[in-house]
């Protein structure tokens, strides 16, 4: 999945910017209270290519194949304050402006492993990042994280999902369950 | 069934008219009924039904647009205070209140979290249901300490109907013997998981004064022929109580006195009508109804009764009371006292301890318990006060393993991030205070001379803010919740005292306080007004002090038990 993703994102890079035609109507109609920071399409590819290292594909989905990137897009234009947003706007620009100063293109054209070199480092707060892109990046990480665990097949194949558990029981073992549970009281 | 028993005008004169459907109101309702008083229930919300309206219940996460969270500009326009309740989302928002509805006042500097659901049902669809007794000595500390107004009355006077109350709710918890604490009509408890029963035992070791219990609350654990027969089954531990819970499993007017209520044949209910105020007859000398204006239409109306019992919250009910203006109460109903507004209480969050537990790897849980560890007040009498303040907290909390949730922002990339938060991670163990407020006069509410909401009532000036005293006391509380920890042998103990304002508790109390002094109180030990006979206010506005403890419980005793007075004292005629 990933390295389709990377073939794929010289066409996507062609694209105008972002239409939002992904959302669903309900959220459109609601909005952004301040205008949107919207994501253009360079962004939205970046966006997709980082989740994929985030949480890739393995044997079962990983980000991507979840569409955990473009959900956490949208709660992100939609839910989150614009401060915040135009964080993510300004970290995206800075891991561009990184790529092009060391490897002379963007950062959605470079090669999968120089790019998490690169995340790497921003996730470390390693030069050309301080703490405050660290910051930005695990509360984006977490964002993606949290798509990803609320999806469907990441909540029930990767996690486990009780609907109704029947009562609770203070002392199971571990092994016995064997992942974290996706279901929560509040999310 | 609702359907058959709902009123849009009526001009007939009611045995009692219920303001409100929240805890109290459904309790009022409920009892009035069972006595065979014809009994309009008035709402100013929407009806919400059983089952067929809890709109998201059940919903995974994923079939929410926005996976539960709601868009910031809804929280901007409407919920900009609401937001604050940590059950706030998108699956429970349709059951609070939007703030641009209901907006009220408060100065720049004290903020105040006024959080509400107007629906039927209210609150009791979104409570925190933990369910404590209160002490004798609880009732006994303002005048042992000479503050406030003395109760008029005292854990005597309660226990039966604590008793009462609990059968019928459904509590779970344990029996512990505590006098500060007192047992009651328990179904088994929840259980603790493993570290915190160890975390347990090496209290009783180092700190017997300080035992951590499992908290009590309102889940059914064996349900009982009477709630049985009211459609209500086992918790399920879903812990998704604020959507509304089909098995009925936790106590709300839905699930538990709205069918018993509806069973009688004598209630009747009034969705969408705003109390504006009640109507007083100068020449009897009581109240005869309220006026109401229809949420919708915005039509003035006005349904009658024989006594009146206020129960539309602790703020809503002191609002009401305050515009129902006369020319023997210039001042708001049944306020010959003054005291009507006065001594705002609610109880302070605002100390949060948490730390690491090493070890019990291969230890789980399995399901989403409604309750916690609990360690109640140490400082619970005046001997035991601590020296930098007067009253005392309880401790609420629980350990679990760290997931996704936290681990999402922690160091990683990759596959093994992927494994990492796959997996349960170590155990962590977190709980905060839960303090008394003290009394005082100049926490208050006033009917703002200029701001009136949609409905052309006025809106409510709200002036409250921490004193000292529950400033040191949180202060105390953190340092004294991080000893806890660190003699447990707990890791990397934080204690952080925080500053958020009054309200968020959602247990304001204190408005229109009981007292044996009609002139230093509006109510007397009956919840009956001083001032009017067959007026009663039975919700958390009749308290005298905030206690330690939750409040809702005792909410329900004292309504149970002035709904027994007033059954007799209209009976013989004196209503």
């Amino acid at each position: 999945m990933q390295r389709r993703i990377f073939l794929k994102r010289s066409v996507s890079f062609t694209a105008g910017g972002l239409s939002l035609g992904f959302l669903p109507s309900s959220v459109n109609a609601l909005g952004n209270s301040a205008g949107l920071k919207s994501f253009d399409e360079r962004d939205r590819v970046l966006m997709r290519l980082i989740s994929g290292i985030m949480i890739p594909e393995t044997t079962s989905k990983g980000a991507v194949g979840t569409m955990s990137d473009e959900k956490a897009l949208e709660i992100l234009t939609y839910c989150y304050s614009n401060a915040f947003t135009t964080e993510v706007i300004q970290l995206f620009s800075k891991l561009n402006k990184s790529s092009e100063r060391k490897n002379k293109r963007p950062a959605a054209l470079l090669s999968e492993n120089e790019l998490t070199d690169l995340l790497e480092s921003l996730d470390s707060a390693k030069s050309p990042f301080d703490i405050e892109d660290q910051q930005t990046f695990r509360k984006l990480k977490q964002l993606v994280v949290f798509c990803f665990c609320t999806s469907q097949k990441g909540a029930n194949q990767e996690l486990t999902y009780l609907a109704v558990p029947g009562g609770y029981t203070g002392s199971i073992p571990y092994s016995s369950v064997g992942s974290a549970y996706s279901s929560k009281a509040y999310y | 069934m609702i359907n058959d028993i709902l009123v849009n005008t009526s001009e007939e004169v009611f045995d009692a008219i219920v303001v409100g459907s929240g805890i109290t109101g459904g309790w009022a309702a409920k009892e009035l009924t069972k006595n065979g008083l014809k009994t309009l229930m008035v709402e100013r919300g929407p009806i919400v039904e059983h089952r067929k309206d809890y709109i998201t219940e059940g919903k995974p996460p994923w079939e929410f647009d926005l996976r539960t969270k709601v868009t910031q500009k809804e929280k901007d326009e409407y919920y900009r205070v609401q937001q604050q309740c940590y059950a706030f989302h998108e699956g429970t928002k349709h059951f609070f209140v939007k703030d641009n509805e209901s907006p009220y006042q408060h100065p720049d500097k004290k903020p105040f979290s006024w959080i509400r659901g107007n629906q039927l049902g209210g609150k009791s669809l979104l409570w925190h249901r933990q369910s404590y007794r209160w002490s004798q000595f609880d009732f006994e500390a303002n005048a042992k300490d000479g503050i406030g107004n003395p109760w008029p009355i005292g854990y005597g006077d309660l226990a039966k109907w604590y008793d009462y109350v609990e059968r019928f709710v459904g509590i779970s918890g344990s029996a512990e013997g505590l006098a500060h604490l007192p047992d009651g009509i328990f179904q088994p408890p929840f259980e603790l998981n493993v570290p915190e029963r160890d975390f347990s035992k090496k209290m009783s070791d180092m700190h017997p004064d300080a035992p951590v219990i499992v908290s009590r609350c309102a889940h059914l654990t064996n349900p009982q022929k009477e709630q049985v027969e009211l459609g209500r089954i086992k918790c399920m531990a879903r812990n998704e109580c604020q959507k509304g819970c089909s098995f009925g499993a936790y106590f709300s007017t839905q699930s538990s006195t709205l069918p018993a209520a509806l069973k009688t044949g004598f209630l009747r209910i009034a969705p969408n009508s705003i109390v504006d105020s009640l109507i007083y007859d100068e020449q009897s000398k009581k109240v005869t109804g309220v006026r109401v204006i229809d949420r919708v239409s915005m039509k003035q109306k006005e349904y009658k009764a024989k006594m009146v019992f206020m129960c539309a919250s602790t703020l809503g009910t002191t609002q009401i009371l305050l515009n129902s203006k006369s020319r023997t109460f210039p001042s708001g109903i049944a306020n010959s006292s003054g005291m009507l507004g006065k001594n705002l209480m609610d109880h302070n969050y605002n100390a949060h301890i948490q730390a690491d537990i090493e070890g019990y790897d291969n230890e789980f849980y399995k399901g989403r318990r409604p309750a916690s560890f609990y360690i109640p007040n140490i400082h619970f009498e005046k001997s035991k006060y601590h020296k930098s303040f007067k009253r005392g907290y309880a401790f609420a909390g629980g350990a679990s393993r760290e997931d996704w949730q936290s681990l999402g922002a922690s160091h990683g990339l990759g596959t093994e991030f992927k494994e990492k938060i796959k997996n349960a991670g170590a155990w962590k163990i977190s709980m905060q205070a839960q303090g008394e407020m003290l009394p005082r006069e100049n926490n208050q509410v006033q009917l703002s001379q200029n701001h009136k909401d949609k409905w052309g009532i006025p809106q409510l000036d709200i002036d409250c803010e921490w004193s000292p005293n529950e400033l040191d006391m949180m202060e105390v509380a953190a340092q004294t919740g991080e000893k806890y920890f660190k003699d447990a042998g707990f890791s990397n103990v934080k204690a952080q005292p925080t500053y958020k304002p009054p309200g968020l508790a959602i247990h304001e109390v204190g408005t229109a306080r009981m007292g044996a002094d009609p002139k230093k109180s509006v109510l007397n030990a009956y919840n009956q007004a001083h001032d009017i006979s067959n007026l009663f206010v039975t919700d958390g506005a009749s308290f005298c002090s905030s206690g330690v403890v939750n409040p809702s419980i005792t909410f329900m005793a004292l309504t149970a038990r002035a709904v027994d007075f007033a059954v007799s004292e209209f009976r013989q005629g004196r209503i």
